[in-house]
């Protein structure tokens, strides 16, 4: 799986490490049942601090993405197969919004203004 | 000649060679064994201990089935795993020497067991046998002998570079770092392979420990157990991770490490690998110019060192790997 950060976005470097596991699970990529990357061997492959990954892992596995057990690491659950659900239709949405002139922040903010309003 | 034709030579070449020739010896080893059979000492003599005295003895049909499952099964396995290879359009020098060896193992086999019956025809008792020295030594000869012939019999052709998969470089942005991991087991085929023998192995180093044997045996079954565990826990899985220092390949265990640091890539792709044809099986294998980590057939990280030389890794999701690889090796590029 990829994990990635960008040093010059604003976004903390904790989102971003999540970020990049919800892609990679949105993608199938990664399936429920698959093993996280040891928190120590992405934190130091990426020099960034061990506790950013931890912080990031512990995000996944606030919203269900994760389950943490001691000695098995963090684990895709089912939930994965439900970003992948919806794979198809972001990338549509996103095509969409291309062809309009409408940049991906402006319609993440839209798509979340939108479902707040609901 | 064309490509068609010349791929449809060397596949009759290799079934003749990797096939045919081994299942003819076999044949014919058992056709001459059971014609001996009626004029033999029973059991017979199978195993002779230092100084040529015979000290293993078995009753013929066992020598007869040993011949044809030894002497057929095993080069036809072999052979049959390639050809499936060949077929798919995979061709080179590994699939001729596989071709070559098959034909030689099954000339041992067939000579060897069917001389060392010929020496005990007429005996009463087959621990009058005489020694095999000399059958061992002509048939080690005329196995090489077969085992060359073969292999000049098959056409030489190049081994193709199995097409190279281009992969995009990742859009990596300046201030972005990225790492790529994945951990790749061991196959199915392998698996089963591993298991059998290592159940096989179990058996017979128990048996040997329980039944009055040879020491020997007892010690050399028990080695070869060990290293057979030794080598399922070596190969079971591996962590393989690319980020900016290259690519490093670490057995779950922890060791063997395997590193490509990002200034000895060359050229990194994306490729198909057939175990049986390029290596010769699953496992960490060495193949003329190029090192493969190889857990199971399908797609794989290919780099081109700098010295020319290729490493090779299965692993699932490799054109994500490759993709950061060849980013990071832009960016470096772009450096110097």
């Amino acid at each position: 799986m990829l994990i990635r950060v960008d040093h010059s976005s604003d976004e903390p470097l904790f989102a971003q490490v999540a970020a990049s596991v919800r892609a990679g699970a949105a993608a199938g990529r990664i399936r429920p049942g698959d093993r996280l990357p040891s928190a120590r061997d992405v934190a130091a492959a990426l020099d960034v601090n061990l506790h950013t990954v931890l912080r990031a892992y512990q995000d996944l596995r606030d919203e269900g993405l994760v389950t943490m057990r001691r000695g098995r690491g963090a684990v895709l659950t089912d939930a994965a197969s439900h970003l992948q659900q919806i794979h198809r239709d972001v990338l549509d949405l996103v095509d969409r919004a291309r062809v309009l002139g409408l940049s991906t922040d402006t319609l993440a903010s839209i798509v979340k203004e939108i479902s707040d309003d609901r | 000649m064309t490509a068609d034709a010349s791929l449809a030579r060397m596949i009759a070449r290799f079934r003749l060679v990797a096939l045919f020739i081994p299942l003819a010896l076999t044949a014919l080893a058992v056709i001459v064994q059971l014609t001996l059979a009626p004029s033999l000492p029973d059991p017979v003599a199978i195993h002779w201990g230092v100084g040529g005295v015979p000290d293993g003895f078995a009753p013929v049909w066992l020598v007869v089935v040993m011949t044809a499952a030894a002497g057929a099964v095993l080069p036809v396995a072999m052979g049959l795993s390639a050809l499936r290879g060949l077929r798919l359009g995979d061709q080179g020098v590994t699939y001729r020497f596989l071709g070559a060896v098959a034909a030689g193992l099954s000339a041992l086999i067939a000579l060897l067991s069917t001389w060392s019956l010929v020496l005990q025809r007429g005996l009463a008792d087959a621990a009058a046998a005489p020694p095999v020295t000399t059958a061992v030594l002509v048939s080690s000869a005329a196995a090489l002998a077969v085992g060359y012939g073969g292999w000049l019999a098959q056409p030489s052709v190049p081994a193709v570079r199995q097409r190279e998969r281009r992969a995009e470089p990742l859009d990596l942005g300046a201030q972005e770092d990225a790492v790529w991991l994945r951990t790749q087991s061991l196959g199915g085929f392998g698996r089963t392979v591993l298991a059998i023998g290592l159940v096989a192995l179990v058996l017979g180093t128990v048996a040997a420990w329980l039944l009055p044997s040879d020491p020997t045996l007892r010690w050399s079954l028990t080695g070869s157990l060990v290293v057979v565990v030794a080598v399922a826990a070596v190969t079971g899985a591996f962590r393989v991770r690319v980020d900016r220092d290259g690519l490093t390949v670490t057995s779950i265990l922890g060791l063997p490490r395997m590193r490509v640091p990002l200034a000895e890539v060359e050229a990194a792709g994306v490729v198909e690998v057939n175990p049986a044809g390029e290596f010769g099986g699953v496992g960490l294998r060495s193949a003329p110019g190029r090192f493969g980590v190889v857990l199971r057939a399908g797609e794989a990280i290919q780099i081109t060192r700098r010295n020319g030389r290729q490493f090779v890794v299965t692993v699932d999701d490799a054109d994500t790997a490759v993709a950061l690889l060849l980013a990071y090796q832009a960016r470096a590029r772009a450096a110097s």
